[in-house]
């Protein structure tokens, strides 16, 4: 356990002031800015007397980073930090420390993971400064005399992290395989709009496409829409499943590749 | 005791393209071990065999005395390595790059400094590696390789990109490891640089080791297989008097040939001599490394210990 959390804290440290940060800083930002614009620009439907507007206001940060950034962000996280190690022909030297080769593996892709979950949540955390922002600028929307129930979103979020499991775990399978960032970066992109085609056309074939998980996730969870017969077991629905099951052998099968791997 | 170990290892990366064949290499505790081959002899390949880099399709490798399939990771923690060029991330400052190797080795930070000081670069600890020259690169490859104390350092052609005076620097610190009792293993193609450092040497030619054991060994072999240039009169005539000996003609008047020993040489003599041709100098070639390895290796005698 002490090697894997050294281990983490090296990967963590080889992603500092790499490029892969900014483009997190800007993903949140951009969000920030689309909850910000949507509602001081359209403020009027926000004040509907009555209704509490942080759910609107909550659910369309989940929304717009769900469908629309968290792929492309997983996808660009995934190629650049296993390029980081490539470029600087890196496997020599980590794989030449007293680690084992899964702890390593492990530990990049953990690594991955907390960078994404940071994300997530300072998207949740500049959503909820960006609704006092609001408050100040139009009293109408009324954000102070509302509670937040914050841990009724919550849930939201960890489903939506759920339904990207899938992405992570092919793309970092398709980084480990690939030694330049453009094949699958290319790969992830193209199948994350082929994605929001088939999410969009609400037909069963988007049960069986990973990157369109987030998008029926998303209609389930917080728009309670389903056409396409998304079924609950429990806490996950069948596409959280899918998407679990899908990261456990795309995890697996790069795990085993790379214990076998030479290092040239 | 040997600290490496390695017994009939064969690697390749394809079915029926041998790149190490039946490679056998014992390093003993405490030596400097140069290890020497032309470009593309499987130098490096060896060394990432011994590594666990690459995965050999037979064989035993023994480190410390166990086999590695034993005791790995964890015998690593006693190996320094610098494999052809350090593995440097361009966004990271040299020391985040110490830092990574503390958090991996589980070395104190403390380290950080003295093996900064060590290599020279205590002024440039907070600089980008993107703005480091190549020479730097190096020598913070090096302060990669001894930040935790190794007791044994792998370094492959170390010397790349250094200056002239990089590489004296490197040999000082090489000899003062070697004082501490490291063992070091060097593997390089600037064989006169070697020659100033090993107390012991392997050889490794299209994959297979053709030549190991002490330095004096390897003088020894030198002195039994000794080149001669031969300055006569008329080096084609001599030439075809010699016809039995493989001779190299180089002008006119010089041609080279390989003698066992002096006894022979006495012999070329006396039949130059009996057909009369005049001898103006017999001279041995200069009995540097470079010689030597250029004689072993244009020869394909088996392995020699």
């Amino acid at each position: 356990m002490d090697r894997l959390l050294r281990s983490i804290s090296a990967e963590l440290t080889k992603l500092k002031y790499a490029p892969i940060l900014w483009l997190c800083l800007l993903v949140i930002s951009i969000v920030t800015a689309i909850v910000f614009l949507s509602c001081y620009l359209d403020g009027d439907a926000m004040t509907q007397l009555g209704v509490n507007p942080w759910r609107r206001h909550l659910s369309a940060g989940v929304a717009i980073f769900s469908v629309f950034l968290g792929v492309p962000l997983i996808v660009m996280l995934t190629s650049t930090a296993i390029f980081i190690e490539n470029n600087a022909r890196g496997w020599k030297y980590v794989y030449s420390t007293p680690h084992y080769r899964s702890t390593i593996f492990y530990a990049k892709l953990i690594a991955i993971l907390c960078v994404l979950l940071t994300v997530i949540v300072a998207v949740i955390i500049m959503n909820i400064c960006c609704a006092f922002a609001l408050d100040l600028l139009l009293p109408e929307t009324e954000f102070r005399y509302y509670d937040m129930h914050l841990h009724k979103y919550l849930p939201d979020y960890l489903h939506t992290l759920t339904a990207l499991m899938g992405v992570i775990g092919i793309q970092y399978f398709l980084s480990l395989r690939f030694k330049g960032f453009l094949i699958p970066m290319s790969i992830g992109i193209i199948a994350f709009i082929v994605g929001l085609i088939i999410g969009s056309m609400n037909k069963p074939i988007a049960l069986y496409y990973p990157y369109s998980y987030p998008n029926i996730v998303k209609d389930h969870h917080m728009f309670t829409i389903d056409q396409i017969g998304v079924t609950e077991y429990g806490w996950l629905n069948n596409v959280e499943i899918h998407s679990i099951v899908i990261f456990v052998c795309f995890v697996g099968l790069a795990n085993l590749l790379e214990l076998r791997k030479n290092i040239n | 005791m040997s600290i490496i170990h390695l017994e009939h290892i064969d690697f390749s990366y394809k079915k029926h393209e041998p790149i190490l064949t039946d490679v056998n290499i014992e390093v003993p505790a405490g030596s400097v071990y140069g290890f020497l081959g032309a470009n593309g002899a499987g130098k490096s390949t060896t060394l990432r065999v011994m590594l666990g880099l690459l995965k050999p399709q037979s064989g035993r490798i023994r480190l410390f005395g166990q086999d590695i399939s034993d005791s790995y990771p964890a015998h690593l923690a006693h190996v320094g390595s610098l494999i052809e060029s350090a593995s440097l991330y361009d966004h990271l400052s040299a020391k985040d790059h110490l830092k990574i190797a503390c958090q991996y080795f589980n070395a104190p930070h403390k380290k950080i400094n003295e093996v900064l000081s060590l290599v020279k670069l205590d002024q440039a600890g907070s600089k980008k590696i993107k703005d480091f020259s190549t020479g730097m690169k190096q020598r913070l490859g090096m302060a990669l390789a001894l930040l935790h104390d190794p007791e044994l350092l792998i370094l492959d052609e170390p010397t790349n990109g250094l200056d002239p005076n990089g590489i004296i620097e490197l040999r000082q610190i090489i000899q003062q490891l070697s004082q501490d009792n490291k063992t070091i293993l060097l593997s390089s193609h600037i064989l006169a640089e070697v020659e100033k450092l090993v107390s012991h040497i392997g050889i490794i030619k299209d994959g297979s080791i053709i030549f190991e054991g002490g330095i004096s060994d390897l003088q020894q072999l030198r002195a039994n297989n000794m080149i001669v240039i031969f300055k006569v009169s008329d080096s084609r005539a001599a030439m075809k008097s010699l016809a039995s000996k493989q001779c190299k003609r180089i002008d006119d008047q010089q041609f080279s040939l390989q003698a066992d020993d002096k006894v022979e040489i006495a012999e070329i003599i006396k039949t130059l001599v009996q057909q009369n041709i005049e001898i103006y100098e017999v001279k041995p070639q200069s009995s540097n490394l470079e010689n030597m390895f250029l004689n072993v290796t244009m020869h394909d005698h088996g392995p020699v210990t």
